[in-house]
């Protein structure tokens, strides 16, 4: 019942149903790569550079490789790493901000200042230093970038849910749950926390649109996911220098960006006006 | 049966704690078998605060609380949960006291469940009797709380506080957000579980009229205390 009307206010709202259709265009994209996509690695120097045409649908880069097979793999790339980018931060931020909100006194201090300590230092400077550290002490790999962005990540999610906690901890249910003899455990696993998520979904969202940014910025800085593997800010690096001559390098990539983060913001936005919504109505 | 002895409860807020805020100023308390007893106060007396007290809700800062002689403030997890079952809550508002997110059927199990009392084959036959006892329907177990009225809902709380067969309720204005006929029938309802089981009730209302319905003795609460008691004549 509840899932049912749930439904059918996301696609009755206009963000919600365009939003949700750009993001199943790029995750189709990138779960059907093998099959409408060509090799993303085969180079060929007899076709360098070219300008898009019916062969080489957005053209092809400085080594002779297909433009479009590449963007078509390194939506693979960016949804995978943004998806376990977000959903470790998601689970450490929530319980790390539900432990802090509904146990409160020295538990809250403490989690308060290192979730204030977090926000103070900028977020991608934070992540590029990140990154450096774990290059040096771990060697490359993507797990590096993963990690890196986490670690700034969570923090939002913490935010957040600690002050759903807060003033969910006040509620006459949760009082109602003490008194049936409940634990704190129980509690807030069975109740406090379920009851947290629709903000939640609605932030990771939006959240994945920053964590598709900040994972591309890392790669334009060379700092990403390694060539050759496929990716986003990584091609718009390697195009940079071909800006005037070849601007089909940068210009795809840069419009499969700009596109995967308009559609989880629009699908956020939506939500949070289909969930804002819905509760009105209860 | 209970008593709460010289209770005091301040709670600081502002920056810091600066301000003091002196919810319960040594009250001292004492409530019989089977007995109800009205707090009767403006809001903010701390008359719910008092009540929750008695429930172990919130520690009071000073003061003894004994159920059936047991000091209750010396008890620590696992001992206080098994004197929950003797004791429980029915809130001020229905629809905040359930979940929203669960079915009326699992709210209602939930304390069974908690404190596993029944089997799950018992369990259902153990609901359906207490939601029969409540006046409810069996067709009410499958909805969520928003599909109920308010008088519905009040009825499904007071199935899930029965369903522990507690000696002790406290009532913190179980009617304020009800009209004027649901009031009567669920008031009347507690009366008669009260006949039924014996419980003892502590009936928290600002309600001076009402008070003198159900209680057996009154106790007037302003800011923080205690400053009249009266014993009602049966009517």
């Amino acid at each position: 019942m509840e899932v049912v009307a749930f439904r059918m206010g996301i696609f009755r709202n206009t963000l919600c149903t365009l939003g949700l259709g750009i993001i199943v265009f790029i995750a189709l994209m990138g779960l059907l790569a093998p099959i409408i996509a060509g090799d993303p690695y085969k180079t060929n120097m007899s076709e360098r550079l070219k300008p898009p045409s019916l062969k080489h649908l957005f053209g092809t880069d400085q080594l002779g490789r297909d433009v479009y097979s590449r963007i078509v793999w390194g939506a693979r790339t960016t949804l995978l790493v943004a998806l376990t980018i977000s959903i470790i931060s998601m689970t450490v931020g929530c319980l790390l901000g539900a432990i802090a909100g509904y146990f409160g006194g020295i538990v809250d201090d403490v989690i308060g200042r290192i979730i204030d300590t977090f926000l103070a230092i900028p977020e991608l400077v934070f992540n590029i230093a990140l990154v450096g550290i774990f290059c040096v002490a771990y060697g490359t790999s993507i797990w590096n970038v993963i990690l890196a962005v986490v670690v700034t990540n969570w923090v939002s999610y913490a935010r957040v849910m600690r002050s759903i906690v807060l003033s969910l901890k006040e509620r006459e249910f949760v009082i109602c749950e003490k008194a049936l003899g409940a634990g704190d455990w129980y509690i807030l696993l069975r109740h406090v926390i379920p009851n947290a998520l629709g903000p939640i979904i609605v932030l990771a969202t939006l959240n994945m649109g920053n964590v598709i940014m900040t994972i591309s910025s890392l790669g334009f800085l060379g700092l990403g996911v390694q060539p050759p593997t496929p990716e986003w800010g990584q091609m718009i690096n390697a195009g940079k220098n071909y800006i005037t001559t070849a601007p089909w390098l940068t210009f795809f990539p840069g419009l499969f960006i700009a596109l995967s983060v308009l559609g989880f913001n629009l699908l956020g936005e939506g939500l949070q006006e289909v969930i804002g919504r819905k509760r009105l109505v209860e | 049966m209970l008593r709460g002895v010289g209770l005091r409860k301040v709670f600081k807020t502002g920056l810091f704690g600066g301000k003091r805020i002196v919810a319960v100023d040594g009250v001292s308390i004492e409530i019989e078998e089977g007995e109800t007893v009205a707090l009767v106060g403006e809001s903010g007396s701390g008359k719910s605060t008092l009540g929750r007290i008695l429930l172990m809700l919130i520690r009071p800062d000073e003061g003894k609380v004994f159920f059936d002689g047991i000091d209750l403030t010396k008890l620590r997890g696992k001992e206080l949960k098994r004197v929950r079952i003797k004791m429980q809550l029915i809130p001020q508002n229905p629809e905040e006291a359930l979940d929203p997110r669960w079915r009326i059927y699992d709210s209602i199990a939930e304390p069974l469940r908690i404190h596993k009392l029944v089997d799950k084959s018992e369990e259902e036959d153990r609901i359906l009797e207490l939601v029969k006892a409540v006046g409810l329907k069996e067709e009410h177990l499958t909805r969520y709380p928003w599909q109920l009225s308010g008088g519905e809902l009040q009825r499904a709380v007071i199935a899930r506080a029965l369903a522990l067969n507690p000696r002790f309720i406290v009532c913190d204005e179980p009617t304020s957000m009800l009209d004027l006929s649901t009031q009567a029938s669920i008031v009347r309802l507690l009366m008669k579980f009260q006949k039924m089981f014996g419980i003892s009730y502590l009936f928290i209302t600002h309600d001076l009229e009402l008070a003198k319905v159900v209680a057996d003795r009154i106790l007037i609460m302003r800011s923080g205390k205690i400053v009249a008691r009266r014993v009602e004549s049966p009517s």
